[in-house]
């Protein structure tokens, strides 16, 4: 097929500044790991599109434009595509083309609304799409750019700024009492907290603290929900006795974590669970789960 | 089976372990060292120290090859610091999963990072610290926090105040923390291991006690510092961790490695904070030591002790002060600061908290701390005696309350007299060691006396006083009162039921108690004879409780009377008066002993004593014949001869008493030239108990030798020349004639010759004939006109007839015939010089 079928032409996607723009590491569907430029919200996107002719033949075309687009992928019951934003540029009108030939292109401040984001059941990608028309199929080329909404304020946070405190236990076996600072955090940020333990009857091994990130994507009947355990850290060796205060200290620069999102062109949501879990001896565990906010600075 | 196992663990974990260190040294050492590869290895051997599969003794094996591994990373990062920022690998080693690795690489780049100038040190250390919270295993936490104060121990500031105080809140954080650890460890684990567990804790005990090693070490801390910061805190961890191995060990530990003036300072606090210690804690061990260790401060610097204690007054003045300020109270309190600046008042009242407040403590811990605060009073207060009553009612007190293991209490008994022997002190102890002492056991107490005894006498300390008399018999009161009640009960311990009473074999120890009793007769002592007497008259009322033990004192007693009359002769005081005083006394004495001999209850014994009796009053009667009191002399010397036939009944004993007798009236002076007539009974009686001897050999003995008696010469020594002039003028030669009686004295032989002469034994009779003949010699010699040379002449004669009769070659008789020869030598010798004697015919 792909014999029959022989593309006549390649066409490259350039990006301005490319070698110089910061980038970042993103896994591929298929495990590999790719490098994507990085883009602001309002920022200009434009490149040059080269067009090369194989075997230096004539090439006969509909014409060929360039699209930013911007798209959630959902992969509930079957993939679907859904579109937020499209931007079009004709480069060329049908025609032959006969010797290779580059086009500039230029999105002037481009609103990106949302972050890039690729989960386990959604993906938002924005990517530069050129598409050279022809008779038979059309020759297409989609380069994917990276997007990271800096300054954005957390969504979704119910009050300002609150300390998460909180009391809880099982009767006659464990009351523990924990505090974290805060409940929004930056993606570099600190968390920060400690736990009291009021009255331990279990006999604990260790306890942990991780980072769940929960994805939830459809609308409510069809919802689905997907989590994924993004960090695990120890902070307590041992079973401590009343009266004892555990200090928490987790930083979070390190590790691959989404700011919360909250339906995302009403299509999903991703949030963030700080998961205090305690492990007894016989590897009985006990969680409590609380949702903190994560934003982008 | 199970060790097997866990060395199986142990080799394991060093194994890869030591795997990982070489591989984190080689990534380090590569020329472009990858040091993040480095962090994954020592990440991994530290993820070994998570195992709860090892004992603490090989789990501290774990970590000391982890400690090396880590130090030569720090020793890298020490090198390096330049390229690696500390700052951000200090938050790198962050994100480690697990607590144990993550906290040791923090700690391992906190210390290199503190080492480093203008770093944030301070900060450094609060987090290290607050952040080893995370490990609540008690083997683990303690391991790392000990690597946290190994690690840090050299960096911590001390360079300003706040640095210090910090440093200090520090260490004494990690110290609370660990202890608590500890202290866990107790709980954890099956109940039936608990044995194992104690061990075990034994073995982590240095780790706890390393953070006290730690402050103690900080040479800027002063001792008011120390007690207004430090011990509060300490000893409010060890007094709320409630477990006895912990307080133990650390307060030993306090006491151990903190300078002596620093306890001397404190001490209201730390002894305050002990009456709060849990149950089952050995007070005494804890206790003991720190008395010890001050008595030991008080002998190496006295001069410091006194500066401390003078700090330590005005200390407590400026806090009463202070308080009154504060409460606006009267003046009451003022003798207050003074006595709470007596070290031994603290203690005494302390110990009196301790027992109300810990009526569990035994009695054998309040003995020890007993005896522990009397050394203290010894040595800070040697001269404060009131302090040991003090002690001593406090224990009596205690002893009324249990009737067990009483000999628990020894020491404390000997305390006073063996820590640094003053006899003042001794001599000074009231009814409340009396009383105490008879609490005991009577073993108990008469080995106290003994004890306390020999002491007297090997200081040879003199006893002056009615008060000083009576304090030490009353101390030796065991001996004198439990004699024959208790006596059968030691001896029934001793040698079973079957010591018959009225047996009076003492057991050795009794024997040497009043050997060292009758000693103890000779420390009494007065400048003045009459008192010294008065005294020995309150020993008497004493040893005569002592019912038939009395034979082995009076005898004492009655010579130290003696010797007082020699005293009084010889200065010349001898009051009439005073003197038959002396004589009652010493006649009541004697007859009190007789009693003994003729109620019976010494048996064989008896007729000994009798003659101790009859000796000691033939001594009386000498000393008294010297002293010119011929009357009362002449009463000893009839009492002498009453005992002799009323008490000797041994025939042996009965000749040895009349030597003794004849020996006495031999040396009497006075009783010669003052009553010749009563001299004149005595010796004629004598010479008549002589002849009613029982053996012939004995009778004759006596008679030949009563013969002095009628002939008493005195030879005057060369110095006494000059003196005796008189006596020198009227004779020719150096003696001076006192009584001469030849008639009685020929009689006297030739009754000894009829006696020898009745002998069945030939061999005995010649004996006695060679014997005769020598006495006769000396007769001839000092001039007396009846023994002639015809006397003598017929002498020899009779013996070279016997000797013949008996055949020369009689081996019987060698010894007599040898005798014999000696004497004719004599004869010949004498010839030479004197013309008398060669008219005495030899063979």
């Amino acid at each position: 097929m792909s014999l029959f079928f022989k593309v006549p032409l390649d066409i490259e996607v350039r990006l301005d500044g490319e070698d110089s723009r910061e980038t970042v590491e993103v896994k591929s569907a298929k495990g590999r790991k790719e490098k994507l430029p990085v883009y602001k919200d309002g920022e200009t996107v434009k490149g040059q599109v080269s067009v090369r002719l194989k075997d230096n033949k004539r090439v006969e075309h509909l014409g060929i434009k360039v699209q930013l687009l911007g798209s959630i992928e959902t992969k509930v019951d079957g993939i679907k595509n859904d579109e937020f934003l499209s931007m079009a540029h004709e480069l060329a009108s049908p025609g032959d083309l006969r010797h290779p030939e580059t086009y500039h292109f230029e999105f002037r401040n481009v609103e990106k609304q949302y972050e890039s984001y690729r989960g386990k059941n959604v993906r938002l990608r924005y990517y530069i799409k050129v598409t050279l028309g022809r008779k038979s199929a059309d020759v297409i080329r989609e380069r994917e750019l990276w997007v990271f909404q800096k300054n954005q304020l957390p969504l979704g946070a119910t009050k300002p700024d609150a300390s998460i405190k909180m009391d809880v236990g099982i009767e006659d076996c464990l009351h523990i009492e924990f505090e974290y600072s805060r409940n929004r955090f930056s993606l570099k940020d600190v968390i920060v907290g400690r736990i009291y333990f009021l009255l331990v009857r279990l006999k604990i091994k260790h306890m942990e603290l991780s980072l769940i990130r929960r994805e939830s994507c459809g609308a409510p009947p069809n919802q689905v929900n997907d989590s994924e355990t993004l960090v695990r850290f120890e902070i307590m060796d041992g079973a401590p006795v009343r009266g004892e205060t555990i200090p928490i200290r987790l930083f979070l620069g390190g590790f691959d974590l989404t700011p919360t999102y909250r339906d995302v062109n009403k299509k999903f949501s991703t949030r963030t669970f700080l998961s205090l879990v305690l492990i007894d001896e016989d590897a009985r565990r006990y969680f409590k789960q609380s949702e903190i906010f994560l934003y982008r600075e | 089976m199970n060790q097997a196992l866990d060395s199986k663990t142990l080799e394991d974990s060093l194994l890869i372990v030591k795997q990982q260190i070489t591989l984190m040294r080689k990534c380090l050492e590569s020329k472009n060292p990858q040091f993040m590869d480095a962090l994954k290895h020592a990440s991994t051997f530290l993820s070994e120290l998570r195992t709860n599969k090892l004992s603490p003794k090989l789990y501290y094996e774990l970590y000391v090859l982890v400690f090396d591994g880590l130090a030569y990373l720090s020793d890298f990062l020490k090198e390096s610091h330049q390229t690696n920022h500390l700052a951000d690998l200090y938050e790198l080693v962050q994100y480690a999963g697990n607590i144990v690795p993550r906290l040791y690489l923090m700690i391992t780049i906190g210390s290199v990072y503190m080492s480093i100038e203008n770093a944030p040190k301070l900060e450094i250390m609060k987090d290290m610290l607050e952040m080893s919270a995370g490990v609540q295993d008690p083997i683990r936490g303690l391991f790392l926090r000990y690597y946290l104060s190994q690690k840090t121990k050299e960096l911590l500031p001390t360079e300003t105040e706040s640095e210090l105080k910090e440093t200090i809140q520090f260490t004494i954080t990690n110290f609370i923390e660990m202890n608590k650890l500890w202290v866990r460890l107790k709980h954890q684990g099956h109940s039936s291991e608990r044995e194992r567990r104690l061990k075990e804790r034994k073995e982590l005990q240095i780790l706890v006690g390393s953070n006290l090693v730690r402050i103690s070490q900080l040479d800027q801390i002063d001792k008011f510092y120390y007690k207004e910061s430090i011990l509060p805190k300490v000893l409010e961890q060890i007094v709320q961790c409630k477990d006895s191995l912990a307080q133990e060990y650390l307060l030993d530990v306090i006491i151990q490695v903190f300078p002596d003036e620093f306890h001397l300072l404190t001490l209201d606090d730390f002894l305050q904070s002990t009456l709060h210690l849990s149950e089952g804690f050995s007070m005494n061990k804890i206790l003991v030591t720190l008395i010890n260790r001050l008595i030991d401060f008080q002998k190496r610097e006295p001069a410091n002790v006194k500066v401390i204690i003078s700090e330590l007054s005005t200390l407590t003045l400026q806090k009463d002060e202070h308080e009154e300020n504060h409460t606006e109270e009267s003046d009451s309190e003022t003798t207050k600061p003074q006595t709470s600046s007596n070290l031994f008042e603290k203690f005494y009242d302390y110990s009196h908290l301790l027992v109300e407040n810990k009526p569990e403590l035994n009695f054998k811990d309040l003995s020890l701390i007993l005896e522990a605060i009397c050394k203290l009073s010894l040595s800070y207060y040697p001269q404060d005696y009131e302090n040991i009553n003090k002690v001593f009612g406090f224990a009596l007190a205690l002893i009324h309350q249990t009737t067990q293991h009483l000999e628990i209490w020894e020491p404390l008994l000997k305390t006073p007299i063996c820590y640094n022997f003053d006899p003042k002190l001794v001599l000074s102890l009231d009814d409340n060691y009396k009383q105490f002492a008879s609490a005991l056991p009577t073993a108990i107490q008469s080995a106290n006396a003994l004890y306390i005894l020999e002491k007297f006498l090997e200081q040879d300390v003199r006893l002056s006083t009615v008060e000083e008399v009576k304090t030490l018999y009353e101390l030796l009161a065991v001996w004198f009162t439990s004699e024959d009640s208790s006596d059968s009960n030691t001896n029934s311990l001793l040698f079973g039921t079957d010591s018959s009473k009225n047996e009076p074999d003492e057991s050795p120890e009794v024997v040497s108690q009043y050997e060292a009793l009758a000693k103890s007769i000779h420390l009494i002592h007065h400048t003045n004879p009459y008192k010294h007497f008065e005294l020995l008259e309150i020993a008497k009322s004493f040893m005569s409780k002592s019912g038939s033990r009395v034979r082995y004192t009076y005898p004492t007693l009655l010579f130290a009377v003696i010797k007082l009359i020699r005293k009084l002769t010889i200065v010349q005081k001898l009051n009439a008066l005073k003197l038959k005083q002396f004589c009652q006394f010493f006649s009541a004495t004697n007859t009190e002993l007789l009693t003994l001999v003729s109620n019976g209850t010494l048996q064989s014994e008896g007729g000994v004593l009798a003659q101790t009796c009859m000796n000691l009053n033939l001594s009386m009667a000498l000393i008294l014949d010297q002293s010119s009191h011929i009357d009362l002399s002449y009463e000893f010397f009839i009492n002498s001869f009453v005992i002799y036939e009323e008490s000797i009944v041994d025939s042996r004993l009965q000749f040895q008493c009349l030597l003794s007798i004849i020996g006495t009236l031999h040396k009497c002076r006075n009783i010669v030239n003052g009553n010749e007539d009563n001299f004149d009974v005595l010796i004629s009686k004598t010479a008549l108990y002589g002849s009613k001897l029982l053996k012939k050999t004995d009778q004759c003995r006596a008679v030949y030798l009563a013969s002095h008696l009628w002939w008493i010469i005195e030879e005057l020594d060369e110095e006494d020349e000059i003196e005796s002039e008189t006596a020198k003028t009227s004779e020719d030669e150096l003696q001076v004639v006192i009584k001469t009686d030849n008639k009685k004295v020929l009689e006297c032989l030739q009754k000894s010759l009829r006696i020898a002469d009745s002998c069945l034994e030939t061999n005995v009779s010649l004996e006695l004939f060679v014997e005769i003949l020598s006495r006769s010699l000396y007769f001839f010699i000092h001039g007396n006109e009846l023994i002639t040379i015809k006397y003598l002449n017929g002498l020899i004669e009779l013996i070279q007839n016997s000797i013949l009769t008996i055949g020369e070659e009689n081996t019987s008789i060698d010894t007599p015939t040898k005798h014999f020869q000696r004497t004719l030598e004599y004869i010949r010798q004498q010839a030479q010089i004197d013309s008398r004697f060669e008219e005495i015919k030899d063979r």
